[in-house]
């Protein structure tokens, strides 16, 4: 009994003050990182390993700051923040699109994967939707969304009431739920939805992109709001790695635009 | 981060909307589990090792595996087979099935505390099978059972926010769907977590007044 | 090509994970069950109603809610749980509300003679229930802890929506990759079935053990 609360104790870490959270996170030797598992912002592959493109940008940057190792756990987009809050991991690096309510939220680095809105369609895009507000116009049309994602957001915004957004879990049940008619449409940036085609090699499907009325967005790895001077170090080796071309190399193969990140900045996606 | 009674407010309305349909949910899948439950239970006793056998490995696998799981595979594996449910009728169906194989185990002990004589007495007075179950044994044996059964249902009740993995949107759902937009948990798990205490302990006070009324729970 | 012998090693990690879980909350559950069900016997009131309110508590809010509770709210108290840690907690206290009343009802139905006999014999509280109840009462538990340990067995499949990455969350992670519903499901739905049969099997070899030098008690 006595040696249960005693393990039980120890495993409780408190929650210490971040004054000088780099030096913590260097000499413990890694940092604990929020993923999605939708590829290619985030992976897993069979043996566990993490890979993607936000990832392994932060991978490289977290190596120069002295960080060896990334610690990943996959989570729901909508519990990332609250997560984050509540110090399960110490930066969030999943895509999660840069918005001005979620700059209020997080601390952003500068941008680092950038692309647009897709639908992932029945083949012939039967019901013609070019935009969320064409999905809000149709009272039968159900659209499947992350939930806590950009495009929740954006159709709810859109006008289409709650009960015809349905929250997906994760992008194979998205694809599985469009297969079995369950939605009519599944919305994620380009690439995931590329993705998703790729290895479902179905004809029955097809991809409209981009999604009308809706920006190119960027994501950046997200920091506690406590974590600034760290995100200010991030943001100081990934400045470089763009200079470099280095940036280029890690995300390109993915199929991301290393000029699209560079061309914008945290201000101008913030609203600041 | 402080709690905010102002947003508790806010989000109320919502989350009610939530604990209606975890409510309709859970009534439509316990009175599934009630009746299933004892299909199975007569089916598990028939004679024929055909029957008994399979349906038993059946409850067992079903019994032995988590809710969660089987509703994945309702939700997801099913409409390979042509079988597209609605995200409701996959989760009365699934927690229905689950908790069959529970009432089906609380049927089996009530049957068999019926006592002999009364089988040997309705086989005297020449009623047939169908009549000997409808008439003389399950009138005897269900309100023994009652509160066993009871119990069940506010097990059931507590299992409803699994439903939120197949996108059912009960009070879970609807609570993280909160979360997704205000980043805030405190206030809408804390309600959650009210929410089902607050109705679990109507019911526990429900179930003393059952078990008082038809005697002690059947095990 | 997939690479399924990659996939299925992968679940196999999360089949360890939720063997941990299982064992580890086990063990915690049977001493909350102890611990709470004797409390609710002891002769001091503050004691009894402490072992209520946790027993109604953890019994009236869903396990899924108190995991999400203490993975996400705690934290703002400053009390930061690994994601194993809290999976043993919560599923460890919940299991142990149900324990409690299994003890409970045991202690319960000893018979009264065997109280009277130990107060002849000057027995204290702690040799009556140390060697004279608990020997007796122990075995009329058992099935019923075999059936909890596998209701927590069960109850591990949602620690993966606070992901930590045991059997059910592997799964979701190989469906992800493979594009495959079927295989990965059918697959862990059979492991958990070979784990539960694995408790009962081991509950009957304890309770055989136990019951041997019990005949003719009874």
């Amino acid at each position: 009994m006595k040696k249960t609360l005693l393990t039980l104790a120890l495993m409780v870490t408190p929650v210490c003050a971040m004054a000088d959270k780099l030096d913590d996170l260097k000499a413990q030797g890694f940092v604990r990182i929020a993923i999605a598992n939708e590829p290619p912002f985030t992976a897993v592959a069979a043996d566990g390993t993490v890979s993607g493109a936000a990832p392994d940008v932060a991978r490289e940057v977290f190596k120069r700051l002295g960080v060896g190792e990334v610690v990943a756990s996959i989570s729901e987009y909508g519990a990332m923040i609250p997560g984050l809050q509540a110090h399960r991991h110490d930066v969030i690096t999943a895509g999660l699109f840069m918005k001005p309510e979620r700059c209020a939220a997080v601390a952003y680095s500068e941008p680092v994967l950038c692309d647009a809105e897709s639908f992932l369609l029945p083949k012939g895009n039967p019901k013609g939707f070019k935009s969320f507000a064409d999905i809000a116009a149709d009272p039968t049309a159900k659209i499947g969304a992350p939930g806590g994602g950009t495009e929740e957001k954006l159709a709810l915004d859109a006008g289409v009431p709650r009960d015809r957004v349905i929250v997906v879990p994760d992008g194979q049940s998205g694809l599985k739920m469009l297969q079995d008619g369950r939605i009519d449409v599944y919305s994620l940036p380009i690439l995931s939805i590329s993705d998703l085609m790729k290895k479902a090699e179905d004809p029955n499907l097809e991809m409209f992109a981009p999604v009308e009325g809706a920006p190119v967005y960027c994501d950046g790895a997200a920091f506690n709001k406590d974590d600034t001077a760290l995100r200010d170090a991030f943001d100081v080796e990934l400045a470089k790695m763009k200079e470099s071309r280095d940036f280029a190399k890690i995300i390109e193969p993915y199929g991301f635009s290393a000029a699209a990140a560079m061309s914008t900045s945290r201000a101008k996606l913030c609203g600041e | 981060m402080e709690w905010d009674w102002d947003f508790v407010y806010q989000i109320m309305p919502t989350l009610l909307a939530g604990l209606k349909l975890t409510l309709i949910i859970t009534l439509v899948a316990a009175i599934l589990a009630a009746l299933l439950g004892l299909v199975f239970a007569i089916l598990r006793r028939s004679s024929n090792p055909l029957i008994a056998q399979p349906i038993g490995f059946f409850l067992e696998f079903i019994r032995g595996t988590p809710l969660l799981v089987q509703l994945y595979f309702i939700f997801y594996v099913l409409p390979d087979l042509g079988i597209v449910l609605s995200p409701f009728v996959a989760g009365v169906i699934g927690m229905g099935l689950h908790y069959a194989t529970y009432t089906a185990e609380v049927y089996r002990g009530g049957i068999e505390n019926v006592a002999r004589g009364q089988w040997e007495a309705a086989r005297a007075t020449n009623l047939t099978m169908r009549q000997t179950w409808v008439h003389v044994i399950i009138p005897q044996a269900i309100p023994p059972m009652i509160p066993a059964l009871a119990n069940y249902l506010i097990a059931m009740f507590k299992e409803t926010p699994l439903l939120s993995a197949i996108t059912v949107l009960e009070l879970m759902n609807q609570a993280k769907s909160v979360a997704n937009s205000s980043y805030r948990y405190i206030e809408p798990m804390t309600m959650v977590g009210a929410l089902f205490l607050a109705i679990s302990l109507i019911s526990v006070v429900v179930l003393r007044f059952l078990e008082h009324r038809f005697g002690r729970p059947v095990r | 090509m997939t690479d399924w012998l990659g996939y299925l090693s992968l679940i196999l990690q999360g089949a360890a994970v939720t063997a941990k879980l299982t064992l580890m909350g086990s063990v915690f559950a049977l001493i909350m069950a102890f611990v709470a069900g004797l409390g609710r016997l002891a002769p001091i009131a503050l004691l009894r109603w402490l072992a209520t309110v946790y027993i109604e508590f953890f019994r009236g809010t869903s396990v899924f809610v108190q995991l999400f509770w203490v993975y996400f709210v705690l934290p703002f108290a400053g009390i930061t749980l690994s994601p194993l840690m809290a999976g043993v907690l919560v599923l460890g206290l919940n299991v142990g509300a149900y324990g409690a009343e299994v003890v409970r009802g045991a202690v319960l139905s000893v018979p009264k003679d065997q109280y009277e006999a130990c107060i002849a014999v000057n027995l204290t509280r702690w040799q009556r229930m140390w060697h004279v109840i608990l020997p007796q009462a122990l075995p009329l538990m058992l099935p019923t802890f075999g059936n909890n340990a596998i209701e927590l067995l069960k109850g591990t499949a949602v620690v993966s929506l606070i992901s930590l990455s045991d059997m059910t969350f592997q799964a979701q992670v190989v469906r992800a990759q493979t594009g495959s519903t079927l295989v990965p499901f059918a697959t862990i739905l059979v492991l958990y079935f070979a784990m539960s049969l694995l408790i009962s099997a081991a509950v009957r070899a304890v309770e055989r053990r136990m019951t041997r030098g019990l005949d003719g008690v009874r």
